[in-house]
């Protein structure tokens, strides 16, 4: 009797320890995923307020006046590798009347838009699941004069 | 009638065996453990390694022009290229006061040069007990070097006009590509200040315009976790690049100015 009481505990025990170090690889591994999730998102971030610099006058007028905060119909979306990216915009607005800035005549180079980058991945444990991870990179963005 | 006093043999062998199960778990379970200790500590080794190397570019490729940069192929390349192992740029920073130069006009007064390349050491042997070939992809003991550079006449702050410094030429270029000594950079005209960023690294690569757009400059860094691989991997015989021991980074700067 004594013995096999001590075997469970013993056995309890082990078990464990061992999920004590599956768990440990798990999250060094999720850890640099996550790096490099930043380092996707940050890099989207930086080609976005590229491009929006260069539109021409057509697609200029439509970003600045339209928001693509909605995840079905975001600004920008992709994958690179196991990534998943969507860019979603939104102006800035007051909060008392809820009206956009530099919506005045003459003053639409106050306008501020804000640029959220997520980047969603799932980890390897979660695969088949609706479960996944997320880090998002958010900017405002003002209107460069000429 | 008395009666022996102490175990029977069945006794004693079950003792024995319990005994032997409980130490060879805790061995298998300690061998376990130290080498996910192992692998935890050299792949923070070499996160912190890949991160410095990142904060170290990202800051200098912030304050650089898309105008005012090159990128070339060690060894030797003769012309500048849109993808290399070399780096160089030019910087309104001055490395000593931390002071930024401008013109009147606004315009960034150029102060330095910054060069970025990876190297091995010149005493790779001595330092790491073996020689890995000159081979790309198959030494993981390479440097990230970055040196500070006022070629030419020296530029300073009290004179900005007459002595803005211009870029590095392609031919010029290679006289600075030399390798440290330990952690001693040196070597090439004007050098005035030469570091080793991080080690460990197995490759290095720069693009320019990697998303079609000008202004883009990326960045991809390896770092091979010597520690982890132990004696899985053969140094200096295979391609290291794409190994499982081999940590990645890939991230952009986007010149400011």
């Amino acid at each position: 009797m004594e013995v096999l009481l001590s075997l469970g505990i013993m056995s309890v025990a082990l078990l464990g320890l061992l999920s004590v170090l599956v768990t440990g690889l798990r999250s060094e591994h999720s850890s640099s995923q996550r790096v490099a999730a930043q380092d996707l998102a940050s890099q989207i971030m930086g080609r976005t307020c590229l491009e929006i610099e260069r539109l021409d006058e057509n697609l200029a007028a439509d970003f600045w006046t339209t928001d693509y905060d909605q995840a079905e119909a975001p600004f920008r979306q992709g994958r690179e590798d196991e990534f998943r990216y969507l860019v979603l915009t939104k102006a800035v607005r007051r909060k008392d009347t809820g009206q956009r800035l530099g919506d005045s005549p003459g003053a639409h180079y106050n306008r501020l838009v804000k640029i959220d980058v997520l980047v969603r991945w799932q980890a390897p444990q979660n695969k088949g699941k609706a479960d996944f991870s997320e880090v998002s990179y958010s900017r405002l963005l003002n209107r460069r004069r000429g | 009638m008395i009666r022996a006093k102490g175990f029977s043999v069945p006794e004693l062998l079950i003792v024995v065996g319990l005994f032997s199960g409980f130490l060879l778990t805790s061995y298998a379970l300690l061998a376990s453990g130290l080498k996910v200790w192992d692998r935890t500590s050299s792949s923070q080794e070499a996160g912190f390694q890949l991160a410095q190397a990142r904060a170290a570019l990202r800051r200098d490729l912030s304050q650089a022009s898309s105008l005012q940069l090159e990128i070339a192929r060690l060894p030797g390349s003769a012309e500048a290229l849109t993808e290399g192992n070399v780096l160089w740029l030019l910087s309104a920073e001055d490395e000593g006061s931390g002071m930024m130069g401008q013109l009147e006009d606004g315009t960034p007064l150029w102060q330095r040069n910054i060069i970025y390349y990876a190297m091995a050491p010149s005493d790779h042997a001595q330092r790491f007990g073996q020689a890995c070939g000159r081979q790309p992809g198959h030494c993981p003991h390479l440097y990230l070097i970055r040196k500070v550079v006022d070629s030419g006449v020296s530029t300073n702050l009290s004179s900005p006009a007459l002595n803005s410094e211009t870029l590095l030429r392609v031919s010029q270029i290679g006289n600075y590509l030399t390798p440290p000594r330990g952690f001693m950079v040196s070597g090439g005209r004007g050098l005035e200040k030469g570091e080793v960023v991080a080690q460990g690294l197995v490759d290095l690569s720069f693009r320019i315009k990697p998303g079609g757009l000008e202004g883009e400059v990326e960045t991809t860094i390896s770092v091979f976790n010597v520690q982890e691989a132990g004696q899985k991997v053969s140094l200096g015989r295979v391609d290291l690049r794409e190994n499982s021991f081999t940590h990645k980074i890939r991230f952009s700067g986007f010149p400011a100015n």
